[in-house]
């Protein structure tokens, strides 16, 4: 039998457990979602991030952006003469079935009266579900392939059209590059972009050698470095997502074969490019945000970034969207005088708002796509990313299912 | 021939990988799913004295080190207690990696890190003028199997070693301190994965869940492997071979799926790994 | 009825138990009454999740196949509901829904139908092979795990990427999908129990506590294996098919090795081997992770992972078997194994009075590579006959009585076995030979760890024959001797404790039982009365003589008590070196001059 000893050990042990079971079960309760504290009334608006799991990479620029937007929101009133707005973060681990459950417990615990989001398509079709009883309004601070479209759900994003052929345009024609080599991550919007580019070269001019695709979470591209290679383009135009560029941008340009092809990628931002170090000076960026815009409203924009964050932080793509999500739901919410669900959603495409992207608006028939102008940039020696040009704001082109 | 280097190297990278793992399946019967929590670590932790101004190769052994002691502790106070229960052991280095991946997440944050080479030239060898660093990685896992085969060969310690693989129960009973060499063997497979996760850096991305895309092949090369450091090597080239040359010549979004299929495939007709024929 | 009330009177932990459960059960069932939103939408996942998690137990608890990739036939399950409702448009996302309940209800039965045949596949491909292991099971489903989850993604029918989404059912509410998930909730544990509890669930015991032993009683382990694979696989589609309807959502990782995982962990926490414990493993686990995750939504993950260390060190067979240990102390009495079962006699099939020998060994060759062990043996058993095997250690007696019940072991010459007509039993599998009527008793004993000594008893009295999925037998029909061993060891005071509790006396009895209740023609004995003082040895050659002068077995018997072997044997072979030094009656061997100089040592014999 089970010595006294360690039986008591163990009986304490599954006591503390059960005890801790059933406390967590039962309590994990929130406070109702508007309180009367004074005479402003608070709202709650929930904060999907994936702050576990694969897409966590980007999570913290997210994060940093949305309560950026929250802070100003709330000192200035953006969401209405006595409205206050509060995040309530959840992690939706990467993974659909947490996605639900956390965009539930938003919905049914902690009545949020909208969403800000930046999660992946599975997920984030996830976390519709969820909140598709209530219609309510989805701000999703990230792109997609160009083919999602949901009438309670608005992206700030871009879609493949807005980046890719700006960004093909420039290559070609000011830069004069002709042989495209084609390497992207096996993922819904690389595949919606490079199907953009497929057209915009050869209507460009150019020829597309090859186009290859890896899957997500790939780290040796040994044999990608060697296709290269072999066909010497001009340019390898990179559709790599995430943290997969590190090693890529890292091999290609180690080796000599390849380290004078020029790059240009849709997805490199500034934590991978100080990430990749010196293989990443030079490669060409298109983005709908680059730190190196110097423009007023960007600089303004840095400089309160800076001033939260820390003067070492520079804001990524992913930080821009978020902010410009936010703060578009609270112009919403003010134009539509309350948080009504159906309201808000009417009134986000009769607002704008001006950010350190430009003028941001969303028309009728984008099917709740931002339009949004192009920047296109060079990383330079210190990692950060210098704009070289960019384009007039670009309306979307989306596909959506026919239903 | 920079392809049949590339194999090489590529090899290389997942034998440093494995070798770890390796030592602690052949020795202990623990399948350690922290390794790539331990891997973190080491290349947190070589970054981290990197980015202080510490000699890149001093750094390389800081994260070893750091590893090591954290290896030591987790042996001590988790995996001893869970001795002849592999199932349990297995669910515990789980959820070691668990925390130790959400403990980097939170003191480093989600992002990626930088970790530069120390040098970004091209060596001519062969014929060919290939990355020098990447060459490191081969030197470095040539020595070390080199390193480990000497040790289990020729010394006592290795004598040892290969008893208790042998027979546990017997070895303690010839008076071998079988916890010590536990402990010993803990040590040495956390400092190897400590090792591999600072050297392999500076050509992977680094973020909190750094070298996850490298652990399924690698199990697979450790459970081909049988327990031979011969089958170790030959497991990784195996499998490194199979996807490099498929994702060179074949879509490479498969390479994943067929390297798994090879694995399983190999492992049947090499059931005690791949050294040991199939006795008549 | 009166039977289980009584039952319930008498023996408290079982009360305890089963008012745990009541309570538990009410607890749940009345969610809609005393939870909030959030709390039933919980809930009604946790069951499904609770009944993929007793659909593993089943698989792994109870039969011992650790299937690393249990969550594809759920994923499985999910996606045929997906692929059947809903139509995608050219660029591969949903674009519409369609369907009624029957839709629904077809497309369940069809993912059971895939799930199980799927399952069958792989567990062909992983049990019927010679050197499969556990471990070669976990591998091989964890690669389809691996494989599925990265084909789910190039293929368009599954949406790709994307995944397929918002198909679920919408002609149920909320409170309605928790009923629904609440009834098959119940459904599948009652039909897991009954399994557990039934003379099946003593099969599936015994081959995760020890499979080759199960093969040596006449049963089909791959099969069983196989089926209780597929078996498994389909309650875990069944559960998907709810999901998917359920949720309206299925994508890769539904397929993955993290969720794999996370169903392994549910079970592993809340006690394998335990369907409450599976059951409430999985049910826990939801609530805990979702609070966590709501409480701390930048750390949850690690609090999870060293709660989950704290568990898995301090706890190591989850939480269900310490809590009912618990209960059982603050009750007052120790645990029970269960109502006893009880041994009846029954009439024993008469030896077939065919003529010729029952085995004829010829020319027998046998051995392990470089080392030859069998060099030439032939010998014949006759019907209703005792033979002693004697010799030295190292003479190869042991091998004898293996190859002789294994045909599968290569070896040279012949063995032919005139059961069920004349046969050569090369390359005849363990278990068709023990069903055959040969069967063997290994020199150590090797019992079930998990099962008392009656229901060692009713496995064995089976060989390898049909064993019901549904009914409990109480009273295990055997042949007399059987009764009467039990009764001259005193194993008939301990039919309900486990076989491993016993003293080695006892497990040598248990062992002979066996042996003895499956009524084979040809008993191998090997060492019976190994350990044994006097008076046991006397029990059991009284048992042996009335098996072969009564009932007309013939009996292989090992011995080295040239006493004992004196009393017994009709015959004696005498083995050294791997051949026959002699054969002949007790009184020709005891004169045999080699065999008196190489055996039994007396000087002066001339060679």
């Amino acid at each position: 039998m089970i010595p006294k000893r360690v039986a008591s050990g163990r009986l304490r042990a599954v006591v503390a457990l059960s005890v801790a079971l059933v406390a967590t079960a039962c309590g994990g309760g929130n406070s109702p979602s508007s309180t009367n504290s004074g005479p402003a009334q608070v709202y709650k608006v929930g904060l999907v991030v994936p702050v576990t799991g694969g897409g966590s990479a980007n999570a913290d620029p997210v994060i940093q952006g949305a309560n950026l937007a929250l802070d100003e929101i709330n000192s200035k009133h953006l969401a209405g003469t006595n409205v206050k707005l509060q995040f309530v973060q959840v992690d939706d681990a990467t993974d659909p079935k947490t996605a639900q459950q956390v965009c539930t417990q938003l919905v049914t615990q902690d009545q949020v009266v909208a969403i800000v989001g930046s999660e992946n398509t599975p997920s984030r079709a996830a976390c519709e579900s969820a909140i598709q009883s209530q219609n309510l309004p989805y701000f999703a601070g990230n792109g997609t392939g160009g083919n999602v479209c949901y009438s309670n759900m608005f992206f700030f994003g871009i879609a493949p059209n807005q980046q890719v052929s700006p960004l093909v345009d420039y290559l070609t024609q000011k830069q004069n590059l002709k042989k495209f080599y084609i390497l992207a991550s096996d993922y819904a919007p690389p595949k919606g972009s490079v199907a953009v580019a497929a057209k915009q070269v050869p209507a460009d001019g150019g020829t597309i050698v090859a186009t290859t695709y890896e899957p997500l979470n790939t780290s040796q591209f040994s044999s990608d470095v060697a296709k290269i290679a072999a066909a010497q383009p001009d340019l390898v135009l990179s559709g790599l997502v995430g943290n997969d560029q590190i090693p890529f941008h890292k091999q290609l340009g180690d080796d000599p074969r390849t380290k004078s092809i020029k790059v240009a990628s849709f997805q490199m931002n500034e934590a991978i490019a100080a990430a990749v170090g010196s293989e990443s000076v030079g490669v060409f960026v298109a983005s709908d945000y680059i730190s190196g815009d110097s423009s007023a409203a960007n600089n303004a924009w840095l400089a309160a970034f800076n001033k939260k964050y820390g003067s070492s932080a520079k804001p990524s793509f992913f930080a821009a969207e978020t902010y410009d999500a936010t703060l578009m739901m609270a112009a919403a919410i003010k134009k539509a005088g309350g948080t009504d669900a159906g309201k808000v959603i009417s009134a986000v495409t009769q607002v704008s708002v001006d950010t350190e992207r430009g003028h941001i608006v969303i028309k009728d028939g984008s099917h709740g796509y931002a339009t949004l102008a192009a920047h296109i940039g060079r990383v330079n020696s210190n990692f950060g990313i210098d704009q070289i040009d960019v384009t007039p704001p670009v309306d979307p082109v989306v596909a959506c299912p026919s239903s | 021939m920079s392809f049949f280097l590339d194999l090489l190297i590529e090899s290389s990278v997942l034998l440093l990988v494995v070798l770890g793992l390796g030592i602690i399946l052949g020795l202990m019967d623990v399948i350690n799913l922290a390794q790539s929590g331990f891997m973190a670590v080491g290349v947190y932790a070589a970054l981290t004295a990197a980015h202080r101004g510490v000699n890149f190769w001093l750094a390389v052994l800081v994260g070893a080190a750091a590893t090591g002691v954290l290896g030591l502790l987790a042996e001590w106070a988790i995996i001893r207690r869970l001795y002849a229960r592999p199932l349990e052991t297995l669910l515990a280095t789980w959820g070691i990696s668990l925390v130790l991946v959400q403990l980097i997440s939170i003191y480093f944050g989600h992002g990626p890190q930088s970790f530069d080479e120390p040098f970004v030239t091209a060596v001519p060898v062969l014929g060919v003028q290939y990355p020098a660093y990447r060459l490191v990685i081969f030197v470095a896992a040539f020595a070390v199997v080199a390193v480990l085969y000497l040790v289990v060969r020729f010394t006592r310690w290795g004598l040892i070693a290969r008893m208790v693989m042998a027979n546990q129960a017997l070895a303690a009973g010839l008076g071998i301190n079988t916890v010590r060499v536990r402990q010993v063997t803990f040590l040495i497979g956390s400092l190897l994965a400590g090792f591999a996760g600072a050297l392999l850096g500076p050509i992977q991305g680094v973020s909190p869940y750094y070298a996850t895309a490298l652990i399924a092949p690698a199990f697979l090369a450790v459970l081909l492997a049988g327990r031979t450091l011969l089958g170790l090597v030959l497991a990784s080239a195996v499998l490194a071979v199979t996807a490099t040359v498929f994702s060179r010549y074949f879509n490479p979004v498969y390479a994943t799926a067929v390297t798994v299929a090879v694995a399983v495939v190999l492992l049947r007709l090499f059931p005690e790994g791949l050294t040991r024929w199939r006795r008549s | 009825m009166a039977a289980v009330l009584t039952r319930l009177r008498t023996d408290r932990s079982l009360a305890v138990r089963a008012g745990t459960l009541l309570l538990a059960a009410a607890v749940a069932a009345t969610g809609p009454l005393w939870g909030d939103r959030f709390t039933v939408y919980l809930l009604t996942q946790a069951f499904l999740y609770a009944a993929l998690a007793i659909s593993l137990d089943l698989v792994w608890g109870y039969t011992g196949i650790l299937d690393l990739g249990h969550a594809v036939w759920f994923g499985i399950g999910a996606l045929t509901v997906g692929v059947m409702t809903t139509k995608l448009d050219a660029t591969g996302m949903v674009a519409s829904v369609h369907g009624g309940p029957g839709t629904y209800l077809l497309a369940g039965l069809l993912a059971v139908v895939i799930a199980a045949v799927a399952a069958a596949v792989v567990g062909l491909y992983c049990f019927s092979w010679r050197g499969s292991t556990m471990f070669y099971v976990a591998i091989v489903t964890l690669a389809v795990s691996v494989v599925c989850e990265a084909l789910y993604l190039e293929l368009r029918w599954t949406g790709g990427d994307n995944g397929l989404f918002g198909y679920q059912l919408r002609a149920l509410d909320p409170t309605g999908w928790f009923y629904l998930c609440l009834v098959f909730f119940a459904v599948v544990a009652t039909l897991a129990y009954v399994l557990v509890r039934s003379d099946f669930g003593l099969l599936m015991r015994a081959i995760r506590d020890n499979e080759e032993r199960a093969r040596f009683l006449g049963f089909e382990v791959d099969l069983v294996k196989i089926s209780v694979l597929a078996g498994g696989a389909a309650l875990a589609a069944s559960a998907g098919a709810m999901y998917g309807s359920l949720l309206g959502l299925v994508s890769s990782p539904l397929f993955g090795f993290l969720f794999s995982t996370e169903i392994v962990i549910w079970v592993a926490i809340g006690g394998r081997g335990t369907l409450f414990g599976a059951a409430i493993g999985a049910i826990a686990l939801q609530f805990f992770s979702s609070s966590l995750n709501q409480s701390f939504p930048d750390q949850w993950q690690l609090v999870v992972g060293l709660a989950f260390i704290a568990v898995v060190v301090f706890v190591p067979d989850g939480i269900v078997p310490p809590a009912w240990r618990l209960l059982d102390r603050l009750v007052g009495r120790g645990a029970s194994h269960g109502p006893t079962r009880r041994l009846v006699a029954r009439p024993a099939a008469v030896g077939r009075t065919a003529a010729g020998p029952l085995a004829r060994v010829e020319e027998l060759l046998f051995g392990y590579g470089a080392l030859q062990v069998l060099r030439g043996i032939s010998l014949e058993v006759g019907r209703g006959e005792l033979l002693c095997v004697i010799g030295p250690n190292g003479a190869g007696k042991s091998t004898l009585m293996a190859v002789m019940s294994d045909g599968r072991m290569r070896h040279k010459g012949t063995i032919t076995y005139s059961v069920d007509g004349v046969r050569d039993h090369a390359g005849i599998s363990v278990s068709a030979l023990a069903r055959a009527g040969v069967m063997r008793k290994f020199q150590t004993p090797s019992l079930f760890r998990g099962l008392t000594v009656a229901e060692t008893i009713l496995l064995a009295s089976r060989r390898g024959g049909y064993l019901s999925p549904l009914r409990r037998t109480a009273e295990i029909a055997v042949p007399a001797p059987v009764v009467a061993l039990c009764e001259a060891t005193g194993l008939d005071r301990h039919l309900g404790d486990r076989g491993t509790e016993l003293s080695h006396g006892l497990k040598q009895a248990l062992e002979l039982a066996a042996t003895i209740a499956a009524w084979p023609d040809l008993l191998l004995l090997d060492e019976p009365t190994a350990g044994l003082n006097s008076h046991e040895r006397g029990v059991i050659g009284d048992i042996l003589k009335t098996l072969v002068r009564d009932h007309g077995r013939s009996v292989v018997l090992i011995e080295h008590d040239f006493d004992f072997v004196d009393q017994l044997a009709d015959r004696i072979v005498v083995l050294q070196d791997g051949r026959i030094l002699a054969v002949g009656s007790t009184s020709e061997i005891k004169h045999d001059e080699s065999v008196r100089g190489g055996y039994l040592g007396i000087t002066g014999a001339t060679a």
